[in-house]
């Protein structure tokens, strides 16, 4: 028992100078971060989930999966995927063009000159756990986009409901 | 038979496994502790953690992954070092198969943070086991062989 307590030791004084060392680093770092941050999902009217870091002062609207099946059918419409090319290609909302969200400023160029500025836009990623909806919307709206709605929802929802969709290039 | 018993458990293959693992870890740490924002929403992907632990785990882990594997390349306190390494390891392996059970898509975030370089998470808990198997093995095998200790002071 003395000789695993002898092995444990060192293991803990790691983990103790790694823990130092850590919050430091945090401390001084630029991209340091909070030593506790908000992860709860936020419920908001209408039973809409947005993750921890939708601003409900700024951010696009978010609306929840009847929202878009009205949206869906009505003109002037255009989903974007925000999700990998390898997610949309196998399978993705009928009609939805993809948009990878975390490679914005390399696919924004060749999608958003099809896409004009007065259209309603409907951003979604993967479910309701997924960000790459908020962070498109975001950035779409710099680049002058104003009617834009983000569906946190997303592939998972929209499949899970039976609604029309598409695999490979083909929007 | 007795040959390959005496190969996997030489001191030799443990040192071999050692540089690897030591070398891993290091490489696993340092997009975490560069990206500590993109780590701890990995950490909240998992769903096991309280909301209160993520930032702080987020904050510590990469680093005790870091000396993990500067400690198994040079050889210090080789014991604790593989024992914590192994469970560690193991610590990961449940965490990715509770995952798995739930069917939550999550980004295991073991290598690297961005979402591009998502991999399934079995393929990762296989990766993970097979570490694990190596770590074990550096823990029961590795004898002292060409550690900094014994290295620089012979009883």
């Amino acid at each position: 028992m003395s000789n695993f307590s002898q092995k444990i030791k060192p293991a803990l004084i790691i983990i103790l100078v790694a823990a130092v060392i850590g919050i430091l680093y945090n401390l001084v770092s630029p991209k340091g971060i909070g030593l506790v941050g908000s992860w709860s999902q936020q419920i908001l009217e209408g039973n809409i989930i947005v993750p921890p870091s939708y601003d409900k002062t700024s951010d696009s609207p978010p609306i929840s999966l009847a929202d878009a099946m009205s949206l869906y059918n009505s003109p002037n419409i255009i989903f974007i995927d925000a999700r990998t090319k390898e997610d949309y290609l196998k399978g993705h909302i009928k009609g939805a063009l993809n948009l990878y969200m975390e490679e914005y400023d390399t696919w924004a160029p060749k999608v958003l000159p099809n896409v004009p500025k007065e259209a309603t836009i409907v951003t979604y990623c993967g479910a309701d756990e997924c960000e790459l909806s908020l962070f498109l919307a975001r950035n779409m709206n710099v680049d002058g986009y104003k009617n834009l709605k983000i569906f946190f929802g997303g592939w998972e929802e929209w499949v899970k409901a039976g609604l029309p969709t598409s695999t490979g290039e083909n929007p | 038979m007795k040959f390959l018993k005496n190969i996997l458990l030489s001191k030799h293959l443990a040192l071999l496994f050692r540089l690897f693992l030591g070398i891993l870890f290091i490489y696993a740490s340092v997009d975490k502790i560069l990206h500590p924002a993109a780590f701890a929403k990995i950490v909240y992907n998992f769903h096991i953690l309280p909301g209160f632990l993520i930032n702080l785990f987020a904050i510590i882990l990469p680093w005790v992954e870091f000396l993990l594997g500067v400690f198994l390349v040079l050889g210090i306190a080789l014991d604790s070092v593989a024992l914590l390494a192994s469970t560690l390891l193991g610590v990961f392996i449940i965490a990715l198969g509770v995952n798995l059970i739930r069917g939550l898509d999550i980004n295991c975030g073991c290598f690297s943070t961005a979402p591009a370089t998502k991999s399934s998470v079995s393929k990762r808990l296989i990766e993970d086991v097979i570490f694990l198997a190596m770590s074990l093995q550096v823990w029961k095998c590795h004898q002292g062989f060409l550690t900094l200790k014994n290295l620089f002071y012979k009883p």
